[in-house]
């Protein structure tokens, strides 16, 4: 083991200061990006967990919610052309106002009435399936009782985090649009923190007379193939045969695009860049004084490495390779913290999104951070002088 | 640890000329070497002796490379004038040539005493194998072959002494500079640290200069300088007694 290494380990109470730095600093960007990335898969969910291979988005479009998203309805036929395709629906979004119904007791007294509060009125965005058995627009984790209950008109379900939001729990009545629908499920994993969200199926929005399907525009194409291994394939293909009229992604393709579509946002970039300048700043001071303080501590032992000839440049190596040891543990208590907020954030319904990619640049960071201080920390070397510990 | 000798018994190991250094306190500047010729030979056991702002201590940081008289010339082994030598250079010398004790042990507290000596070692070059070799075989010289593994905490201060009078001898060095190096030691521990001195220049033929003003420590040398403020006072060479333990057990 390294004499940096050793140190570190038998020393590790003298560095925790700057592991401390620089996994806050870590956690302080992790989780703002996770919760800003989060937020966007709160929309894109239904989308990025159907059984579509690949998805079809207008030629502008640059992820599911950035650019435009209707295109022709005949563009349906030209995609079934290819003939890997199985199935070809449009995927349908809808929104509306969504109220509780509270059961009212003839027998109760005002006060409890008026403890119940008044009905909740929300507005909410809906995710429209199709009920046939084996359609594109149903997500992967939906349970077949869950399709079959929806397939009755005029039910919904609903994701676990949206019920308090909603007032309603499963087998509630509740009012969407001015009609009456019955939430007959409970779904999890489709939190959204900024807007509730409901399911239904296309058959009872069309029950409700809300689908626009007599409309000679359709939303994003959700398409399935024979064989999904083959979506990167069958999606160039299509692309080679669109003229440019509209444009196929996979469905990896869309959920990266997505998320990184989150980044565009002039005011998220500015949240994030804040983060990242001000982590790195607190990072860089915290973790330069406690390496500084430390190489300080052990300066006579530098010192006796000196008289015994080993240069300079050595111990500016051990310093070195020392700061990367104290990076690599600010990553791993960077990550570990992290994971712990998010734990503490999905019991609330508030997703923190950690991609392997974000991780890698945050980790790369934030050992980058640490490199920095021991580069400053050099200059403290120099007060190893051997003559010093001869008295 | 091999025996390897260097040198013959009685050959210059180091020779300085003239040394003179001055330190600036104030508007004045005081001089700590006045001129000091000095030499030290292979198998000779060099005490440097004198009260304490003599001038001693700097002598050895001088004649070691750590520290750049003023004037003056150092010739140390086949070198000439190592003060002429680059900083790398000289470090490169120290590190091929020469060992050190301090006064204090100046071991990493992370370390075990086996690690302490292999560090250093694999700076000079050597594998990991072979340094481990060599650094046990050290230790065990000092008798501290039942404790490679212990850290310097679990060490008493005569055992860190041997670990650090190890971690100087592994390199086999041929000029050992001592500073003091008994006197944050009791009696008895300092007898056995001035015991392996005097076997490293015995045994190994190393050139070994060690500075002190522990009276205790004359009876084991070949030769005892008298350093006074920056000038050598006396040079005698003397016979080390038969039994110094005995001479010196007062």
């Amino acid at each position: 083991m390294s004499l940096a290494l050793a140190t570190l380990l038998y020393e590790w109470r003298r560095y925790m200061a700057a592991v401390m730095a620089l996994a806050l600093s870590g956690l302080l960007v992790l989780a703002m990006t996770g919760v800003f990335i989060g937020i966007g898969k709160g929309f894109t969910a239904a989308i990025e967990r159907s059984s579509a291979d690949v998805i079809v988005l207008p030629p502008g479009a640059t992820a599911l919610f950035s650019g435009p998203m209707g295109m022709p309805r005949r563009y349906i036929p030209l995609i079934y052309n290819h003939p890997e395709v199985v199935q070809v629906r449009p995927l349908a979004m809808s929104g509306g106002m969504f109220q509780n119904i509270r059961n009212i007791d003839p027998t109760m007294s005002a006060a409890d009435r008026a403890r119940q509060g008044a009905p909740r009125q929300r507005n909410v965005m809906v995710n429209v399936i199709d009920t046939a058995p084996g359609s594109v627009t149903i997500p992967v984790d939906y349970s077949d009782e869950l399709v079959e209950a929806l397939r009755q008109p005029f039910t919904v379900a609903v994701d676990e985090s949206a019920l308090p939001t909603l007032g309603v729990q499963l087998g509630d009545r509740a009012i969407y649009n001015g009609q009456t629908v019955t939430v007959v499920g409970v779904i999890r994993g489709y939190p959204n923190m900024m807007q509730p969200t409901i399911v239904t199926s296309r058959d009872t929005l069309r029950m409700m007379g809300q689908t626009s399907d007599s409309s000679p525009r359709v939303g994003p194409l959700m398409i399935a193939i024979e064989d999904p291994a083959r979506a990167e394939i069958v999606a160039a293909q299509i692309n080679a045969a669109s003229r440019g009229a509209y444009r196929a992604w996979t469905r990896v393709e869309l959920a990266e695009a997505n998320a990184g579509a989150m980044f565009e946002e002039g005011i998220l970039v500015i949240i994030i860049g804040g983060c990242v300048v001000l982590g790195a700043i607190i990072g860089v001071a915290i973790t330069w004084q406690t390496l500084r303080g430390a190489i300080m501590a052990n300066i006579k032992e530098f010192a006796s490495l000196r008289a015994l000839g080993v240069s300079m440049g050595s111990l500016r190596r051990i310093v070195l390779e020392l700061s990367f040891w104290v990076g690599l543990v600010g990553v791993v208590a960077a990550i570990f913290l992290t994971w712990l907020v998010s734990l503490l954030a999905s019991a609330n319904a508030v997703i923190i999104a950690l991609p392997i990619s974000l991780l890698l640049i945050v980790g790369g960071g934030l050992v980058i951070i640490a490199m920095v201080s021991g580069l400053l920390s050099l200059g403290i070397l120099k007060n190893s002088q051997p003559a010093d510990l001869l008295r | 640890m091999t025996t390897a000798t260097h040198g013959k018994h009685g050959d210059f190991a180091i020779e300085a000329k003239g040394l003179v250094k001055r330190f600036k306190t104030g508007r004045t500047h005081i001089e700590v070497l006045k001129g000091v010729d000095f030499d030290a030979r292979h198998g000779d056991l060099t005490m440097v002796m004198g009260p304490s702002g003599s001038g001693k201590s700097t002598l050895i940081a001088a004649l070691s490379g750590l520290l750049k008289p003023d004037a003056g010339r150092v010739d140390a082994l086949d070198v000439d004038n190592l003060w002429k030598l680059s900083s790398g250079r000289i470090d490169k010398f120290r590190l091929d040539h020469c060992g050190f004790i301090f006064q204090g042990f100046n071991l990493f507290p992370a370390l075990s005493a086996l690690q302490q000596v292999t560090t250093v070692l694999k700076y000079q070059g050597l594998s990991g194998d072979n340094a481990r070799r060599q650094a046990t075989a050290a230790l065990e010289e000092v008798g501290l072959g039942p404790r490679l593994h212990q850290r310097p905490s679990a060490l008493s201060g005569g055992e860190k002494q041997r670990v650090a009078i190890a971690r100087a001898l592994a390199k086999n060095p041929q000029i050992l500079f001592a500073d003091e190096p008994t006197s944050a030691l009791d009696g008895e521990n300092g007898q056995v640290v001035i015991r392996l001195l005097r076997r490293a220049a015995t045994e190994h033929g190393a050139a070994v200069i060690c500075v002190t003003h522990d009276p205790r420590l004359e009876a084991w040398a070949d030769r005892v300088i008298h350093i006074e403020d920056g000038r050598i006072l006396d040079d005698q060479r003397r016979t080390p007694e038969a039994n110094p333990m005995l001479a010196s057990a007062h």
